[in-house]
């Protein structure tokens, strides 16, 4: 009697670690990564930009974009609008370029840096690596539409990403991510975005449909719709001035 | 009045040790109102005349903005704001050239470039500067301050750059060339704009000195304004029209960003339909259409679009933001700037003419936070005077108790103890308060004499040239006498009301 009394209570206070026990967000951060960075293969697709500004004539950019997240690789031509077509980014390591066909000259650039006038920025389009620039600061769960989340408050671990702070609603039934908060040094909401849809591509899953929001400017939005995926092998010499500069003759 | 007037000057002979606490306390009063206040003028004059001759002028016309506007865009909280084009510029040029207080006018672009040089090392630079695209002729003939002191002025339509001394040698700080970059020399200059990002590499042709420094014109670099208009994407004319699907603008439509996901987040899987080959390889940007043979006729369209622009670019080369204006005087400024802002309601243009001030925007606040400083000191000063003024009197009446008690007695009504307190009082205030004011004159002849020489480009600001000479203004230095008189007056108050209570009785009994 004794005995099952101390099994039920050992069951009991087990069952409510269970409950009560903190996931691995260090994990969750690398499944996530994992799901958004294309490593053992590269990826390429073309992104379109719809900007929305108050006041202001709808915009719209395409660029198609090669991404080689293996070596941290990356190439984006802008397609659309006719003035500025031809007009790429180049990624090589840690080092930006900046293309302008009408000068056919290369610039320093960032990642931090929007797209054309869009909210979206170069790091969008990047492969994710959220577990090498931040860690989990705090946590809560939530819901968000029909879904369970964990809310994230995450904290930079390096001066080099976008947003020293975010926040992210993950899925606790699928490691995806369904909205980001970012913030600056100061706390302060500067956008937010949502990724409603996601498709498979290969073995991972892309954000097909996003919405950016900027919250400093009311009223200004983007949307970036992804369209033509593809994990098919690029040739080396994509991931070069040369390649751009070759590509506007 | 001729009578209280002598008895007045006697009383203050008889108290002549206290009369005297207190004229030089007025002296000393006035001696720092008429300096302080000349100082000030000269410290005003000086940085309006830098602004207004360097680059503001006296008047600056802009589209109306909900938020400020300066020569350096719009300042709104989220950053700066697209700078709005002048609407019906040639009507307002027409209308401006008919005012007859207006002896000059020039125009203006604004823009904002990384300064970067192609050969320099990858970790040097690049920097942030600032560009004002300008009309040469008409912008020297309006802002006579920059003197080339190496090369030459922009040409009319000629492309380059002309850059101050001062950011010459801050960018050969920056990127450590060797040689130094100077006239001749091409940098590359990338600007974001309505069109994105674009790179210019521009020549400099000629660096300047200024006869007057203000603050940030040393950071002005002169472009040809066609240069800049096209880094800023200004006259692009139709952006021709993209075909968007449902799917990509579904979400902009989106009233509750919750209902987004109501439904599974995952739509099935990608068809992986794009293969890098040797033949799309660098036909990626007309990729889409690469195996069509409507390619051809989108090549066409494209051509036909580009004429369209370089027609709108042409036809718009009168497209500006700013526009600057001199008046005859300074003065007339704020009559033409009224006179401006009624026509443009009358006539419903969305334009609005702003003064030196606005169009200097952060960097006029300097005249301003002295301005503030000084007259808090002046408050303070004021303040501690009226108390040791107060104190004096107080002792003053005091010490009269029975003179005051004794004319009362005599029949002297409550009305002839206040106007004989008040006169004697007065008659201090305008005696010493003109010996102050001749002392402080005297005081600013001195300083005008001894030249100070200022050792820095602020100081030089401040001094309305190299060396401080003193402004003289009859206004401010009439003002600070009678500021004085009226701290006399209200020092006074208090005694008075003293000189006013004593009973004739008990002050021939406390004599």
């Amino acid at each position: 009697m004794k005995l099952r009394f101390i099994l039920t209570g050992l069951l009991l206070i087990s069952s409510v670690f269970t409950v009560f026990a903190e996931p691995d967000f260090d994990q969750i951060l690398i499944e996530i990564d994992k799901l958004g960075s294309f490593e053992d293969t590269d990826f390429s697709c073309v992104y379109t930009f719809v900007s929305e500004k108050p006041g202001e004539e709808t915009e719209v950019t395409q660029a198609r974009m090669f991404r080689r997240d293996a070596s941290e690789q990356f190439v984006m031509l802008i397609l659309k609008p006719e003035y500025q077509k031809g007009q790429g980014y180049l990624k090589v390591d840690e080092n930006v370029w900046f293309y302008d066909p009408e000068s056919r000259k290369f610039t320093h650039s960032s990642m931090k840096e929007n797209v054309q006038n869009s909210e979206a920025k170069n790091s969008d389009m990047d492969g994710l690596s959220l577990a090498e620039d931040y860690e989990v600061d705090s946590w809560e769960l939530g819901k968000l539409g029909n879904f369970d989340t964990y809310i994230l408050s995450l904290k930079a671990l390096n001066d080099e990403v976008t947003y020293p702070r975010l926040k992210v609603w993950v899925r606790t039934d699928a490691t995806i991510v369904l909205k980001e908060e970012d913030y600056s040094l100061s706390d302060r909401l500067m956008r937010t975005t949502y990724f409603p849809k996601y498709v498979k591509v290969g073995m991972r899953y892309v954000p097909s449909q996003i919405l950016i929001v900027d919250n400093l400017q009311e009223g200004e939005k983007t949307q970036m719709t992804m369209k033509n995926p593809s994990t098919a092998d690029l040739p080396d010499s994509v991931f070069s001035k040369a390649y751009i500069e070759r590509v506007n003759n | 009045m001729p009578v209280l007037f002598r008895i007045a000057i006697r009383n203050l002979r008889q108290h002549s040790s206290k009369s005297l606490i207190i004229g030089i306390i007025m002296i000393v009063g006035v001696l720092i109102l008429v300096v302080g206040n000349t100082l000030i003028n000269t410290i005003d004059t000086g940085i309006e005349r830098a602004f207004i001759d360097n680059y503001t002028g006296n008047v600056m016309i802009t589209g109306a903005t909900r938020a400020d506007i300066s020569l350096f865009g719009v300042r709104s909280p989220g950053g700066l704001e697209e700078t709005p084009t002048i609407p019906d510029y040639d009507l307002i040029k027409e209308h401006i050239e008919q005012m007859p207080n207006v002896e000059a006018m020039t125009n203006q672009i604004t823009g904002f470039g990384i300064i970067n040089i192609e050969k320099a090392d990858e970790d040097k630079g690049p920097y942030m500067g600032l560009l004002f695209g300008i009309e040469p002729e008409q912008y020297q003939e309006l802002f006579r301050n920059a003197q080339i002191v190496e090369g030459q002025y922009l040409k009319p339509g000629d492309e380059g750059l002309i850059m101050s001394q001062t950011n010459v040698d801050m960018m050969n700080e920056i990127f450590e060339m060797e040689p130094a970059v100077g006239v001749g020399d091409k940098i590359l200059i990338t600007a974001p704009g309505s069109a994105g990002f674009k790179i210019r590499e521009v020549e400099i042709v000629g660096i300047y000195k200024l006869k007057h420094e203000s603050e940030a014109a040393s950071y002005i670099s002169y472009i040809d304004a066609q240069t800049l208009r096209v880094m800023k994407g200004m006259n692009l004319g139709n952006q021709g029209e993209v075909d968007l699907s449902e799917e990509e603008t579904s979400l902009l439509s989106t009233d509750s960003f919750d209902a987004m996901f109501e439904v599974d987040a995952f739509s099935g899987e990608a068809e992986l339909d794009f293969e890098m080959t040797e033949d799309n390889l660098f036909s990626i940007l007309d990729l889409d259409s690469a195996d069509d043979e409507e390619a051809v006729v989108d090549a066409d369209e494209i051509f036909a679009d580009d004429t369209a622009d370089a027609e709108a670019v042409s036809a718009e080369s009168s497209t500006w933001e700013y526009l600057l204006l001199k008046t005859d005087t300074n003065r007339a400024a704020a009559r033409v700037i009224t006179e401006l802002n009624l026509w443009f309601a009358e006539n419903g243009i969305n334009a609005r003419a702003q003064d030196w001030k606005a169009a200097a925007g952060p960097f006029s606040t300097t005249a301003d936070v002295i301005r503030i400083v000084f007259n808090v000191a002046i408050i303070l000063v004021a303040i501690v005077a009226i108390i040791i003024m107060t104190n004096t009197l107080v002792i003053n009446v005091v010490e009269r108790t029975a003179e005051i008690g004794t004319m009362r007695a005599l029949g002297a009504h409550k009305g002839y103890i206040r106007s004989m307190v008040t006169t004697e009082i007065f008659t201090i205030s305008v005696i010493f308060g003109f010996v102050g004011m001749l002392l402080g004159i005297l005081v600013l002849y001195i300083i005008g004499w001894i030249g100070f020489e200022a050792t820095n480009p602020f100081l030089e600001i401040l001094f309305a040239g190299p060396v401080l000479k003193p402004v003289f203004s009859l206004f401010s230095v009439l003002g600070s006498w009678l500021i004085v008189i009226v701290i006399g007056m209200i020092a006074n108050i208090y005694p008075l009301r003293l000189a006013l209570k004593v009973q004739p009785i008990k002050a021939m009994m406390s004599e």
